[in-house]
């Protein structure tokens, strides 16, 4: 179910708020769990059991972690058993047809795929109850005692099939008690319907151009350029406009979920990039894997090796396709020749960083978005006109068409509005503030 | 300064809660409290009807898609939201085409491109094994219909696809059949401006030209106009714009009391009788099946009054070849209308006693040949 459809913004989402609302407050995380469930059946039905699979395993786990606290390697023990059955969920939901491949592929086999669906946003929870046993494991945070509780936080509907990645932490408080506020379920619906917005109205609009342009027969550089820009500005709305949805369902429910996006395309470099986007599996990663295996405080060697290993995985963890890990490792590279290379020219210089950050983002995602590596290879041949002509009649067409909404979301893409909302409200407060100063230095005297 | 600044916080956030609160309640509401509408009259097609509650479907999962497409098809107000996101599309995005509609001076026009790679083939292949079967002893033509934006893409900076190239390719490879050539009898004037098909009462020019290419003489008949308003074509529903509606005309005159015509059963057992008109349409989600009463498999139209010897026209076509049947019936003692997007080639010879000697007229839109794979040759 998407938040975007009518049965979840017109049925499942006034019944969930109606019924959530009017049960007392120690029922209210079973109303969620009960409802989130549904709405994971609803999508993906039997596998709902996995679900409670992943939740089991890591509430078991953990709390076999603390009790074995003095214990490293009992700790250990179910600290391993923890990864290895969760990789082993992923691995098997996610990659097996990948692995399949790749063993066919290098090893000359002829084994059958096997077709195995991959069930929503298996990645998003599968992590979330890893970095709760991690945390656990670290004694960030203690082992929760109440499943329902911890079954609910692993299930939470708002962010269980497209994030923001949640650490138990981060709402560990708000599980065991959360107060009605109306200010904060106010900028619940105003985030929500932010990014239903951004859903709607810019990154569909978006998919469309992409649509075309991958059923032109004749692409020109030109409508390449139109692509590339598109795609980007779709992606990124689609998942900064989930991610809003999610964050503005949290507060409606009583939870402070992370920012997952912070306008990525004004970054600077490809590191400040992502820093700014999907921050909550970059977070992830950096906690997780980067600084566990060494972080940048070893030899260069290893340092290169950290930062291809954990790219390896970013890219891999968007998708069981070569491309994924093709793009991951690209970006990888990128961090490395910026790290290396550009770090102080990307500082001094002004504009060029932009326009080099813009450069590196399309590429990527021409990368993400091709069915394979010699479709790529040809997209970005045709960004520089290496087997296209420039434009043609259809091409010059659908720019000059979508031209407007492009423009649009390229700047709303950007915090000028927002920096222009934020002007416009301090000239007013200025004002106000002006008008008490009268009122009370000359008015009131007189 | 800050109890002001939380009070009007607060404020705004009664506003925006209740604001929200109303819309998801109310719509939700009345999406499944007011009475379900059967058909979409805007874009001809029946609604998705309430879903029967089954265990089965709740198991798979099914039951919820079924939900989101009652809900999608009965939303409160679903031509006016619809109706705002084309405008929204046309005159605060500029984008020039809604759902693939542009409008040029007040007509609703498709844009076709691109065209399918490998339809025209597909569709040459399916013509030539007709005629390998059943009509290596009879006059085969072929002629294709454009579509308005053929007279109105091109020239007014829309995507157009390659016609000639089409048109060579239909006639290189339906080498049995002898190409009538008829783009330039019609114009973009003589299709109604909200729907893809032509006018009847504009047809003439392009009926002598078939006619006479089938060696028949031109048509001396008087003709009666009908004017029937306001209609509705097709495109007003799916560029969701406020179009001005046409006016449906249609043309009887003394030889169409006496044509006896029939369609073909259900079951494609035999034929039962039925009118050239069919009115009562009219009110239905398509009024252009006005004319021969819609879509069918076969329709076979008997001319008592043709003088001389019998010949039969086999005419091969789509919704098209409904509204200019009529006007090629003086030439013919029997013409059959054949649309084998609805029955297989094999089944023919059961509904067609096919006569040696007689014509054979392949008469297909350009929306058609792009789905040349509907076409059922078997």
């Amino acid at each position: 179910m998407l938040f975007s459809s009518l049965s979840f913004l017109y049925l499942f989402l006034p019944v969930v708020l109606i019924i959530y609302y009017l049960v007392p407050g120690r029922i209210k995380n079973i109303i969620l769990l009960l409802f989130s469930l549904l709405f994971y059946y609803i999508g993906e039905q039997k596998l709902v059991l996995l679900l409670l699979l992943s939740s089991l395993v890591d509430y078991f786990c953990s709390l076999c972690i603390e009790h074995f606290r003095l214990r490293l390697w009992m700790k250990r023990v179910f600290l391993i058993l923890s990864i290895l059955i969760n990789v082993s969920l992923l691995g098997y939901f996610k990659y097996i047809d990948l692995i399949i491949r790749s063993l066919n592929a290098v090893l000359d086999m002829q084994l059958n795929l096997l077709k195995v669906a991959l069930p929503i946003g298996i990645s998003f929870f599968t992590f979330q109850t890893m970095s709760y046993t991690f945390d656990v494991y670290r004694g960030e945070v203690k082992a929760e005692r109440n499943f329902l509780d911890f079954f609910t936080y692993v299930s939470l509907f708002p962010q269980l099939i497209a994030g923001p990645i949640v650490r138990y932490k981060t709402v560990a408080a708000e599980l065991k008690e959360r107060k009605f506020d109306l200010p904060a379920f106010g900028y619940g619906i105003y985030r929500f319907c932010i990014g239903l917005g951004k859903k709607i109205l810019i990154a569909n609009t978006m998919a469309v151009i992409c649509r075309i342009y991958s059923e032109l027969p004749e692409k020109t550089t030109l409508i390449t350029w139109v692509y590339a820009i598109s795609f980007s500005l779709q992606i990124y709305f689609d998942f900064s406009g989930y991610s809003d949805m999610a964050i503005g369902l949290g507060k409606l429910f009583g939870f402070s979920f992370p920012e997952n996006f912070n306008y990525p395309y004004i970054a600077r470099s490809a590191t400040e990039f992502w820093r700014r986007w999907h921050m909550t599996l970059g977070v992830w990663f950096r906690d997780y894997v980067y600084i566990p295996m060494g972080g940048n405080r070893v030899s260069n060697v290893r340092f290169v090796l950290n930062i291809l290993v954990v790219w390896f995985l970013t890219g891999l963890w968007h998708g069981a396709e070569y491309n994924f890990i093709l793009w991951g490792l690209y970006y990888g590279l990128i961090l490395l020749i910026e790290k290396f290379l550009l770090s102080k020219l990307l500082k001094k210089a002004k504009f060029l960083p932009h326009l080099y950050l813009i450069f590196v983002t399309l590429i990527g995602f021409i990368l993400f978005d091709a069915g394979s590596m010699s479709e790529a290879i040809r997209t970005i041949g045709h960004l520089f006109g290496i087997g296209a002509s420039f434009t043609n009649m259809v091409s010059t067409y659908y720019a000059k068409s979508y031209a407007l909404i492009i423009a649009i979301a390229s700047v709303l893409a950007t915090p000028l509005m927002k920096d222009l909302y934020t002007s416009v409200m301090a000239i007013d407060q200025s004002c106000h503030a002006i008008q008490s100063e009268i009122r009370f230095r000359i008015i009131v005297p007189l | 300064m800050k109890r002001k600044w939380k009070k009007w916080r607060f404020n705004q956030s009664s506003l925006l809660t209740g604001l929200f609160a109303t819309v998801i309640f109310c719509f939700g509401l009345m999406t499944f409290v007011l009475p379900a509408h059967t058909i979409s009259i805007s874009e001809r097609r029946k609604l998705a009807p309430f879903p029967a509650l089954s265990f089965s479907d709740i198991l798979n999962g099914k039951y919820f898609g079924k939900l989101e497409t009652y809900m999608l098809d009965q939303f409160p107000l679903r031509d006016f939201f619809l109706r705002i996101k084309a405008y929204n599309q046309f005159y605060i995005y500029n984008i020039k085409d809604n759902h693939n509609i542009f409008i040029h001076d007040g007509t609703a026009v498709a844009l076709s491109y691109p065209f399918p790679d490998g339809a025209d083939k597909l569709a040459a292949k399916k013509m030539t094994t007709l005629i390998d079967d059943y009509f290596n002893d009879m006059n085969v033509y072929v002629s294709i219909i454009p579509d308005k934006a053929y007279y109105l893409a091109e020239t007014n900076g829309y995507p157009a696809i390659d016609y000639d190239a089409i048109l060579g390719t239909i006639e290189n490879s339906c080498s049995k059949a002898t190409m009538i050539h008829i783009f330039d009898t019609l114009s973009a004037a003589q299709y109604y401006r909200t729907d893809s098909h032509w006018k009847q009462e504009c047809l003439f020019p392009t009926v002598d030209r078939l006619l006479t290419s089938m060696g028949r003489a031109k048509p001396q008949i008087k003709y009666i106009t009908h004017e029937l308003d306001p209609f509705y074509g097709v495109y007003s529903g799916q560029s969701a714009l406020p179009l001005a509606p046409d006016t449906l005309t249609y043309l009887t005159c003394a030889l169409y009391d006496h044509v006896a015509v029939y369609r073909a059963a259900a079951n494609s057992k035999g034929f039962e009788k039925t009118s050239m008109y069919s009115l009562e349409k009219l009110t239905e989600y398509d009024p252009y099946d006005l004319f021969l009463g819609g879509a069918c498999s076969v329709i076979k139209l008997d001319n008592p009054c043709y003088q001389g010897e019998e010949k039969e026209l086999y005419l091969f076509s789509d919704s098209f070849g409904r509204s200019i049947i009529p006007q090629l019936m003086e030439g013919y003692s029997r013409v059959y209308l054949i649309d084998i997007r609805y029955i297989r080639s094999s089944l023919l010879p059961e509904l067609i006693p096919f006569q040696p000697g007689s014509d054979v007229l392949f008469l297909y839109s350009i929306e058609t040949l792009a789905i040349a794979s509907s076409l059922n040759t078997d």
